[in-house]
């Protein structure tokens, strides 16, 4: 639980991983001050990991290559002495080990998995951060507006606390049109809660579908 | 054992980054099929975590007595992923595969020294798993109500089905059974009740793999599987002095536990919390941490809001604002739990405000479920 990015400094000789590279996230400017436009950031991060992770499947083929030949050249070492069954070159206990091909065509596949789950995530961060800043700005803007309607009302209100009592029939009106504007606002609310409901389906089939590619594969 | 020639031997292979872990699972799977099952469907998480402990190991090898508790924890962690004493030695098997693969100069003193080094690293977390054996590697727990609330967290009551020891401050490790292998960290947040059973505040991270299916589709009746309790950094001290605890979020759980203790024991420490959120919707536990508060004479509460203004009892600014607005705290305890960027913000303000290092104790949560 405890945060290793917290108080230990990262370790300089630790190189770069595909993982490292998209995990990576950045400080927020303070308020005021322009920041980055964040899904290009996170694009080019996708991009640097695919990159690294191309570049270490490249690396890991031409030792692929390199330990075939080794093997090649044994063989005709052994086939070309005067001692065909003699002692491999390498020694060591016979532990079936897979070959190296093996391993690669294993490995690339993991890899590519780890960044369709990448893209995934990203996709639902990114889903999630759109949809809360539309909510913000729904809430804001019924907020502004709900003041907006008040400010007449209220102006009014206090009119009429000044003004003589006869007028209750205006007084009456008044109440009315409050009434009404609460009626508008609970409306405004349900629309509010429909739309967050909507969203917690989507977001919980979003979240629900790495599940469900594991069944299908 | 050349000790030296070891480290230099990792230093070449550990210069090819991520193929090495990659290699390492990808030969070990190969060879035996059946420990795959053992992981999550995404290793990029898992493979830098390997990588991270035996550069770790590494540079402790003519010293392992240094690295000990890390191994021995490693060892009784792994017990919940259903590791036995018949694994080690595949993973050995696949690890010298690996470090031979990597190595531009590989010869049986190498290898020898490798196997050597290893077998003492088995045998330690061996031991330590075996001493944890009267444990169980893991419990279940039913979810007996789910409580959503606002700003995407919930609120779950867990039972344990067997009784799971804990000391308030303390963390379990988590799984859904819809995520099976990925495991996350969370704080009880109460003590244990009668039936055993506890709270657990879960935090929605966008775009996280458990939190989401936790926090949404977590229902009543759901069994969920609980690693042992560790954790010592927010465990309380049994010194004498007040406590000054500082929040953020859903960071509460831990203090919400201690308090309750403090509470249960009728201490005669004195507990301020600051609890901070954006605003008012993230204080998503109000309503209970007054009634708490109110149960003890000892425990106060201060809610601050960063993003709104102050309304009521509720103070504006960050938590750690208002706490050192409020008062000199150099004479007390202090504890901090939150997400990594506030507990090192926090932490920088009150060792700037001559708060000593060693009274301020740190945990961050929330890069767990970011970083998979």
């Amino acid at each position: 639980m405890t945060d290793p990015s917290v108080g230990t400094p990262p370790q300089p000789t630790h190189r770069l991983t595909p993982e490292r590279v998209r995990s990576m996230r950045f400080g927020r400017t303070p308020i005021g001050r322009r920041g980055l436009n964040e899904e290009e950031v996170a694009q080019f991060q996708e991009r640097v990991a695919a990159e690294l992770a191309e570049r270490d499947a490249a690396e890991a083929a031409l030792r692929a290559k390199v330990e075939h030949y080794k093997r090649s050249l044994i063989q005709w070492q052994r086939e070309h002495s005067n001692d065909p069954y003699g002692e491999p070159a390498t020694g060591g206990p016979a532990v079936v080990q897979p070959t190296v091909e093996a391993v690669n065509i294993l490995s690339r596949a993991q890899q590519e998995a780890d960044a369709y789950i990448a893209q995934t995530q990203q996709y639902c961060r990114q889903l999630a951060d759109e949809a809360h800043a539309h909510a913000e700005q729904l809430l804001a803007e019924a907020r502004a507006q709900a003041e907006q309607m008040l400010a007449e009302p209220m102006r009014l209100a206090k009119e009429a606390a000044s003004v003589d009592v006869a007028d209750l029939a205006d007084l009456e009106r008044r109440l009315t049109w409050a009434r009404s504007f609460i009626a508008s606002l609970e409306a405004v609310e349900a629309q509010l809660r429909t739309a967050r409901e909507a969203l917690a389906y989507e977001f919980d089939r979003a979240a629900r579908v790495p599940a469900a590619d594991r069944r299908a594969g | 054992m050349d000790t030296e020639r070891l480290k230099r031997n990792w230093a070449e292979v550990a210069a090819h980054g991520d193929q090495v872990p990659l290699f390492f699972y990808s030969t070990l799977f190969l060879a035996h099929p059946h420990l795959r099952d053992m992981f999550p469907l995404g290793m990029a998480n898992q493979r830098d975590k390997l990588l991270a402990a035996l550069g770790q190991v590494v540079s402790h090898v003519d010293d392992l007595d240094a690295v000990v508790p890390v191994l021995q924890q490693l060892g009784r962690d792994h017990r919940r992923f259903g590791v036995v004493r018949d694994h080690y030695p595949a993973v050995g098997q696949a690890l010298l595969a690996t470090l031979e693969h990597f190595s531009s100069e590989w010869t049986p003193e190498l290898a020898r020294d490798w196997a050597a080094a290893y077998d003492r690293v088995a045998q330690v977390m061996l031991a330590a798993a075996d001493a944890a054996g009267e444990m169980p590697p893991w419990w279940h727990g039913t979810v007996t109500a789910v409580d959503r609330r606002a700003a995407g967290i919930a609120v779950l009551t867990v039972r344990p089905h067997a009784p799971l020891p804990y000391l308030p401050g303390q963390s379990v490790a988590v799984e859904v059974p819809t995520r099976p292998r990925l495991w996350r960290w969370y704080t009880p947040a109460t003590l244990p009740a009668s039936d055993g059973s506890f709270e657990l505040h879960v935090r929605l991270v966008p775009g996280g793999q458990v939190s989401p299916a936790l926090v949404m589709a977590t229902q009543v009746g759901d069994v969920l599987r609980l690693g042992a309790p560790v954790g010592t950094d927010l465990v309380l001290d049994d010194g004498t002095r007040d406590l000054l605890l500082i929040a953020g979020g859903t960071g509460l759980a831990p203090f919400k536990a201690i308090m309750s203790q403090l509470a249960h024991q009728r201490s005669t420490r004195f507990a301020h919390l600051y609890w901070g959120g954006r605003t008012q919707r993230d204080l998503y536990d109000l309503a209970a941490m007054r009634h708490l508060c109110e149960s003890h004479s000892g425990l106060r509460l201060v809610p601050c809001v960063s993003d709104e203004p102050p309304s009521g009892d509720v103070a504006g600014g960050t938590a750690v604002d208002v706490a050192l607005r409020e008062a000199d705290w150099r004479d007390h305890e202090v504890y901090v739990c939150g997400s990594p960027e506030m507990v090192r913000a926090t932490r920088d303000r009150l060792l700037a405000a001559g708060i000593p290092r060693d009274q301020v104790h740190l945990e961050a949560f929330g890069n767990q479920e970011t970083a998979t």
